[in-house]
Order: structure tokens, then sequence, then C-alpha cells
């Protein structure tokens, strides 16, 4: 009863703030927004056309970053004829590339890339060795297949300097429409607009997606939820407010961990009202369940409550609210930077004493790491996004080190809390 | 058995000590008063009491537990000097929360939210929220929150602090009225006249250390000093009478005396009916808490600094 009334207190608290309505407002706008996006397929040759054309994007793994490529190449299908004789339909069509050149460097590229064989450099091998037909038809097979088109069939009809053409037929894995081409709606209708290669739905919805799960909740929304309950703890810790609490017959430690899970509802609240409320509707409206998406609000909690771990801790020790919102922010930049450049100089390889390479380590596994959490974010979203798609091509997501970068961040909020209350419970008040 | 219990108690902040040693039994049922100046330790050694502040050394029993213990909270109530309410909360959501925190039940946090806000007087303004009170209110509510969970024992500092007369008169008759109950009140508070009316007990705190611990009747007592309403004329005997003792002063209708022992005021009443001169009354001189209370701290000097070690 009486941890729940010390909760309950704290939702009082966060919904006499002002603050709160106005961040879900916000949410709500944004929500809006998002569901004034909405998608009309475009007919099956635009579908098909969409389709090739994003083949001239290629996308490799360097260090935790993917790296894109888009080759100069023209991919243009001629007519489309249907067959529907079987339970799903198929489509024969001709596909003409012209640039010889740019279609050997993507073919060589996307090769390289599902081998792992691009080196530190992005330096491609065999890059100007000449295509041979298997190659080339094995590629257009692939892509097809990450297209959600796990039969095609393809054959070559001309190889002539700078033009090739291919006698192609696909059968896609589903008789509804092609994932590739769609027209996007924004503000419903105000704004319409072909989703041009290399874009899907999916990558569509991802980009989306990435801006408000790491720009909109994962800075503004985390900044704002430091600044908003940045006072709880501080308040209750005045001088006159703690007399009659610490009076009461509850543990201080019982009083200072409630608090800081009051100030986890606040962000908890508007985590999920704006991350649920925003991938309801994407979802509903594109047909595209990206559940690595709404797995994000869970991040994003996370992130807050080791944020909001050093502020409470400032708190105990200063009493002060000015002292409990300023010092996360502090924390959060500075860590950011020093995430950064370690990141930075583990990818360039940089050549450093090894005192320093280990003072960098103790203070990445130290610390809160929020752009390692926004790799998190990234890695969650991408393979909601993409992953059934990427495994039907036989290709992975990248995985990232999970574990150091979750434990580390639990235990740092462990160790401030547990700081926390050993002060708490000590100090005279 | 007492309630309360302070023995050789001794708080030390840094290089102030705060209390010297204060021993201090207080009955069940009684309402005891602690007084001193600012900075003699009051607050600090109700603190200790409630584990607000952890002592330096010595023994601090409430309801037969040492002090720390979470269980001997639970029937003890506490209005702190300079309480700050969570202003985000009502009259009527702040003593739920309080009383939950204090383990009443939810039916019975119902009934008595209004019971209490009607006791202490702010029944119409139990749904409004805490930031909308004036000062009196809020003292009131303070009262309200330290009873909302039927305490045995209740702590009070300063609590008519920002009331009106009439408010103080109603929180000194509820008071009364708690005692009545078998609560035991220990009350901090300068205002001496007040307490003086209610208090069974009172102990005088100065620098740390315990000065005077007695019933009030016995600390206002002034021993030797005596009024004599006398009817008659008296003025020839003025120079005999002086001889007779130590200190005298005319007042209205006779004579104030200070006389070395009770024999010789027999002694003066039996020359002044000799003379002809009527005794219509003799009574003992008291003096008031507040003047019990300046002596005692004039004795080391007034305003004078918390000791430092």
């Amino acid at each position: 009863m009486r941890y729940l009334a010390i909760l309950k207190d704290s939702l009082v608290q966060t919904l006499d703030c002002k603050s709160l309505y106005v961040m879900l407002i916000i949410s709500g706008l944004f929500i809006l927004l998002c569901a004034s996006i909405s998608y009309s397929p475009l007919d099956e040759r635009g579908a098909i056309q969409g389709t090739v054309e994003s083949f001239r994007v290629v996308h490799h793994v360097k260090g935790l970053d993917v790296q894109t490529k888009l080759l100069n190449v023209t991919l243009a299908i001629g007519d489309v004829t249907k067959d529907e004789s079987q339970n799903r339909p198929s489509y024969a069509f001709r596909l003409t590339v012209t640039g010889a050149d740019e279609w050997r460097k993507l073919v060589r590229t996307w090769d390289a890339a599902r081998r792992m064989a691009i080196d530190k450099e992005g330096k491609v091998p065999d890059i100007d060795v000449e295509l041979d037909e298997e190659l080339e038809k094995r590629f257009l097979r692939m892509r097809f297949r990450e297209r959600m088109i796990p039969e095609a069939t393809v054959a070559r009809v001309r190889h002539d300097g700078d033009v090739r053409e291919f006698d192609v037929t696909i059968r896609p894995a589903s008789a509804g429409t092609f994932a590739g081409a769609y027209r996007v709606n924004i503000m419903f209708g105000a704004w319409s607009e072909p989703l041009k290669s290399p874009f899907n739905v999916a990558m569509f919805l991802f980009v989306i997606q990435s801006f408000l799960s790491e720009w909109c909740a994962g800075l503004v929304g985390v900044g704002m939820a430091l600044m908003f309950t940045g006072g709880f703890v501080p308040n209750m810790l005045q001088k006159g407010s703690l007399d009659v609490l610490l009076a009461r017959p509850v543990h201080r430690v019982t009083f200072l961990l409630l608090k800081y899970l009051g100030g986890l509802t606040y962000a908890t609240i508007t985590s999920v009202v704006f991350i649920g409320g925003s991938w309801l509707v994407l979802s509903a409206r594109s047909g595209v369940w990206n559940h690595g998406y709404l797995a994000t609000a869970g991040t994003l909690i996370f992130f807050f409550a080791v944020l909001y771990s050093v502020g409470v801790f400032f708190a105990v020790v200063t009493r002060s609210a000015i002292a409990s919102i300023i010092v996360p922010f502090i924390v959060w930049g500075g860590t950011w930077v020093l995430d950064l450049v370690r990141k930075i100089l583990l990818k360039a390889e940089v050549a450093m004493p090894k005192t320093v390479g280990l003072l960098l380590d103790a203070f990445y596994y130290a610390l809160p790491k929020p752009s390692s959490l926004n790799d998190v974010n990234g890695y969650l979203m991408a393979k909601g996004s993409f992953g059934a798609a990427l495994e039907g091509a036989e290709m992975q997501i990248p995985d990232i080190a999970w574990a150091p970068v979750v434990l580390s961040q639990v235990a740092f909020v462990v160790v401030m809390l547990a700081l926390s209350c050993w002060i708490f419970s000590r100090k005279d008040y | 058995m007492p309630v309360i219990e302070v023995r050789d108690l001794v708080k030390h902040y840094n290089n102030v000590r705060a209390l010297q040693g204060v021993t201090i039994a207080v009955e069940k049922g009684e309402i005891f008063g602690l007084l001193g100046q600012n900075g003699a330790g009051k607050t600090t050694m109700v603190k200790i009491l409630l584990s607000i502040v952890k002592p330096t050394s010595g023994l601090a029993l409430l309801l037969d537990r040492p002090a720390g213990d979470v269980r001997a909270r639970e029937k003890v109530g506490y209005l702190p000097e300079d309480h700050r309410f969570p202003e985000y909360h009502t009259g009527e959501s702040a003593l739920d929360y309080y009383g939950a925190l204090s383990g009443v039940p939810g039916p019975e946090r119902r009934k008595r939210i209004p019971e209490m806000l009607k006791l202490v007087g702010i029944e119409d303004a139990g749904k409004r929220k805490i930031r909308t009170y004036s000062k009196g209110m809020k003292q009131r509510l303070g009262l309200a929150q330290a009873m909302i969970h039927n305490p045995d024992v209740l702590f009070l500092d300063e609590p008519t602090d920002g009331v009106d007369p009439i408010g103080r008169k109603q929180i000194r008759e509820l008071l009364v009225y708690l005692k009545s109950q078998g609560k035991t009140i220990f009350l901090n508070s300068h205002l001496l006249s007040e307490v003086e009316m209610i208090t069974d007990r009172v102990g005088i705190l100065e620098l740390g250390k315990l000065r005077r611990l007695d019933t009030v009747a016995n600390l206002t007592v002034q021993k030797d000093i005596y009024e004599l309403k006398l009817s008659g004329s008296f003025d020839a005997l003025m120079p005999e009478i002086q001889r007779r003792v130590k200190g005298l002063r005319r007042i209205e209708g006779g004579i104030e005396v200070d006389v070395e022992n009770q024999e010789k005021l027999n002694a003066l009443i039996d020359h002044l009916r000799a003379n002809n001169v009527a005794l219509a009354g003799v009574t003992q001189k008291k003096q008031t808490l507040e003047e019990v209370f300046i002596k005692t701290v004039e004795e080391r000097g007034p305003g004078a600094a918390p000791a430092t070690t």
C-alpha cells in the first residue's frame, strides 16, 4: 500500500505538470502527421520498373555502419506479359541495362559485399574484371529475392558494347502488389510523390521511424523529460517536505527508489504514447508492422533511466533542482563525444598508447553510451523493417555487441542508485 | 513506562554541539512542552526521535523502540516547523497520500479524511490544490496530516505558527481534547503563554543543555513572595513591615512581601492583626512561564551562540 502510495504520488505530480500535457499534445500532432501518410500502389509495370531501379543501390557493411552506393546505370523494362495460369501470377519482360562500366561496378560491389570482401578503404576486388553471364544472372535473381520475389528466371539475350538485355520471368511471393513501388501521400494527400528507387515502403518507413525515434524522441523527448522530471527528487528533499515524509514508517531507500520510478513513469507515458501511437498509425497506413520501431520505446526509456539516475544522484548530494537537471545533460553530451571519439579511433585503427586505449575503454564501459544506444535503436529498426527480406536473400544485418552496451549501463544505473541510496539513508536532514 | 525517552543524548553537527547530554522522559497522556531559543536544540531532538537526524551518542526511545526503528514511527504524527506540502496535491489527496504512507487502509482513509479536515476547520477546502491555501490553512492541514493515522504520540513544532488568535484557541482546545483521548503530545513552541496554558510539564533547553524540567506549576511558583490583601489603614505600620521583610512593595489593596520563611510571614500577619489591620487574603506570588524562561536564558546570556566543540 505504501509503495503504491508513493508511485501514485509521482503520478499525481506527473499529471500536475503542464509539461506532460504539452508533450502529449506535441506527440499527438506528430501522430496525426504520421496518420496523414498513406501509400497507393503503382500499376504492375510501374512496380516492376521501380523494383529493378532499386537494384542500382548496393549496401555494404563497414564497421557498425551500412554504406550505401548508387551506381549510375540505367535499368529499363519493356512490355510486361502477365501469366495467370498458376496460383501465383508470373511476369515476363525484357530488361535493358545501359552503362556497362557502372553495371560491372554494381554487380562486382554487390558480389563483394555479400562475400564481405570489401576492405576497410572500401576497395572492391576484381572491380575492373569483365562480368561473366552467370554472375550477372545470379545478381538479378538475388536482387529479386531481396524484393520478396523468390522466383526469377534470367537469360542474357544481348551483350553488345554498352548495352545488355535479359529476358526475365518473375513470380512474386504473393499475388499482391509489389513491395517496391508506391505513391506516398502526405498530409492526407496535400503532397504526393511516387516513392523512387532506392526507397520502398519499408525503407521509407525506416527513414521516418529513425527520425522519430532518434531525433524527436531520443533527443528532444528525452531532453524534455529530463528537464521536467529533474525537480521530482529535489522537491521531495526540500526542507519541510522531507521531514513530513521521513517521519512516516517507510524506509528512506524506498522513498528514493520509488521517486526514481516515478520519474520513469513520466518517461514511459510519453515514450509509449509517442512511439506506440506513431507506430500504430504508420503501420496501419502502410501495412508494414515494424516491431523493431516499437521496441525502441524500451530503449528510450532505458536511456532516460540511465541519465535520470545521474540526476537523482546529484539531487541527493546537492538537493538542488538545477544540478539535478543540468548534470545529466553534461554527462549526456560528454559521453556522446567520448563515445564518438572512441568509435572513430577504433574505426580508423589509429595507433595510440596502450594506456590511452585502456582509459578510453574504461570510460566507455563505466559511463553512459548515448551513441551506442542509437546504434541499438538503428539495429532494432533495421531488423524489424528488413530482417525478413534480407534473411530471404540469405543476408544478415550485422549483429551489434548488445551485452556490453546494455549490461554496462544497467551496472551504471545500479551503481548510481546504490550510491544515492547509501548517501540518502545516512544523511541528516 | 515513558512513551518518549532520551538519555544522555548528544548531537554534534561538525563543530556545533547541538545537544549535550539531554535526558527527558515523557509519559503517556502527557502534554510536554520543550522551550528554548533558536538553535537551542529543540528541533534536533525531535528529529533524532523521528530518525530524521542520527544522534552522535546517547539513547532515544519512542514507544519503547529505538528511534531508528521504522515500526516506532507507525503510531507517531509529526508537524514540522516550516513544513512544505506538495502543492500538486489537494488537501484531500495529500491526506490520502500521508495516510497511506502511515499504513491506514483505504476505506478508513476515506472515512477519516473528511473527519480530519473538519476537525482542523478546513473541510470546505479539501478539494482545492494546496497551492491555493493560506499559511494558516496549510498549518491546519499540517495538523490533519499528523493525526490522519490516529497516532499515539504527536510531535508538533510551532503548531500555531501563522494561525490567527481564534485558530490558535481552536488548536489549543484540540490539543487538550487529544490529551483527553490519551494521546501524548510533544510540543515545541515559542508562544510561551500558550505552552503555559496547556502543557503538563516543560523542559527548557539552552545551548543544547536541559536547564529546567518540571511541571508548569512548580516552574512558575515564586517561593516566599506573597501578596497580602489588607483592609484598614496600615500606612503607619510600613516602617515596621519594612524591617521585618526582605522586600516590600505596595499593591492595590495591600502589599507584596518577600520573606525569609513562613515563620516570618506568620509573625508579620500577627503583627498586622495586632495593630487592627484585617487580612482579606494571602496568595503565594507566581511568575509567568515567559519570566521563568527569560530568567533561565539570561543566566547564560540572551542570544548566545550554540556551543562549539
